[in-house]
């Protein structure tokens, strides 16, 4: 620690800031960095679980609001009480306010082995034009699937040209081609999870996600 | 004339079938929304202002400033924000239905981040990992916050 000697003044500055400085410390114990994990509910009020591990050892949370404190090297600690809303709004406040909005999502249903829309499905298209256009959304995803009947590697190609079809019926009613996004599924991600070569209207369907 | 003619067409039906193929796939991961001040996205070196609508690919590491804050929602609608100050690498992402692939790996690095799950722990319980500098953490489909301490 060097003081300069120019001026008594200067030097009972530079003498206060080592105070409050060593102060700090022995209050915080010598406090090592820790990081902070805090489980919250979903959007729809449930709580879900997470595991907290490092190589020292494994800590679970399933209550909202609960916290869990690392230190690097140091075995993972439940902190006692949940986390108090003001403390997740001073600290968290930011991070929650940039969320990103769930996305809206529609689905639409096909004929067996078929590109074709149910009626239904085809009513719901204006509904659709004027979700993408309130939302000012920059991604549309049209999202192909089929159920189970029939070959994979077929079903794979049907849900592509099923997603496809519903991209051109949204461009044709001026939906900007550049952004929307075709993906395909084939069997996969059923809506309803079903055995192999199973007839199920319910999964022969294009999800729409307004993003 | 005739002949080029035919050619003209030839040309226009090849163009046509590029754009439908590059419509076809889409091999961004994500986007990102509710950019609030400066921040980035770093990506093989490269330093891209981040803005809504701005896609995300894996690799990307996300960055923002001290007054700044961005959300990414990604294919199978995992949301994930920052708070200002952080920094978040997203080292894989893969979301394939069709052949039964999944798999996601962040690392905060710094600041705060929040996370909610999306289709890719419904699909693959296990299959997306959260890394800070102390510890992992492992999620079958919740919403949690971490804030890293340096």
């Amino acid at each position: 620690m060097m003081t300069s000697g120019k001026t008594a003044g200067r030097k009972m500055r530079f003498h206060n800031v080592m105070v409050i400085v060593l102060t700090v410390f022995l209050i915080g114990g010598c406090a090592k960095p820790r990081d902070l994990i805090v489980l919250i509910p979903d959007a729809d009020g449930r709580v879900g679980q997470i595991s907290v591990t490092n190589a020292t050892g494994t800590q679970t949370l399933d209550q909202a609001y609960m916290v869990v404190e690392v230190s690097s090297g140091d075995r993972p600690q439940m902190v006692p009480d949940p986390m108090d809303k003001a403390e997740v709004e001073k600290i968290f406040g930011p991070v929650i306010k940039a969320r990103p909005d769930v996305p809206a999502r529609f689905i639409l249903y096909f004929f067996t082995g078929s590109t074709e829309l149910k009626e239904k499905s085809r009513a719901q298209i204006p509904e659709i034009l004027a979700t993408i256009s309130q939302r000012q959304s920059y991604d549309v995803f049209t999202i192909g699937h089929t159920d189970t009947l029939g070959a994979a590697e077929l079903n794979i190609r049907l849900s592509l040209r099923r997603a496809q079809a519903v991209r051109d019926v949204l461009a044709s009613n001026g939906v900007d081609l550049s952004r929307i996004q075709v993906t395909y599924h084939g069997e996969g991600d059923p809506l309803v999870p079903t055995g192999d070569n199973v007839n199920e209207p319910l999964n022969r369907r294009v999800e729409v996600v307004i993003r | 004339m005739r002949t080029g003619l035919v050619l003209f067409c030839t040309f226009c039906a090849i163009l046509l079938f590029q754009t439908n193929a590059l419509y076809a796939e889409s091999n961004f991961i994500g986007g990102l929304r509710n950019v609030k001040g400066q921040a980035f996205v770093i990506r093989q070196g490269r330093t891209i202002a981040a803005e809504n609508g701005l896609h995300i690919y894996q690799g990307d590491v996300l960055k923002t400033g001290n007054d700044s804050a961005m959300g990414v929602i990604f294919n199978d609608n995992t949301r994930i924000s920052l708070g200002p100050s952080s920094e978040l690498a997203i080292s894989k992402y893969v979301f394939n239905p069709a052949e039964n692939k999944f798999g996601m790996l962040a690392k905060i690095l710094k600041g705060t981040t929040s996370y909610t799950s999306g289709k890719l722990t419904k699909l693959s319980p296990r299959s997306v990992s959260f890394q800070t500098p102390t510890a992992t953490i492992g999620t079958r489909g919740t919403s949690f916050l971490v804030k890293v301490d340096k």
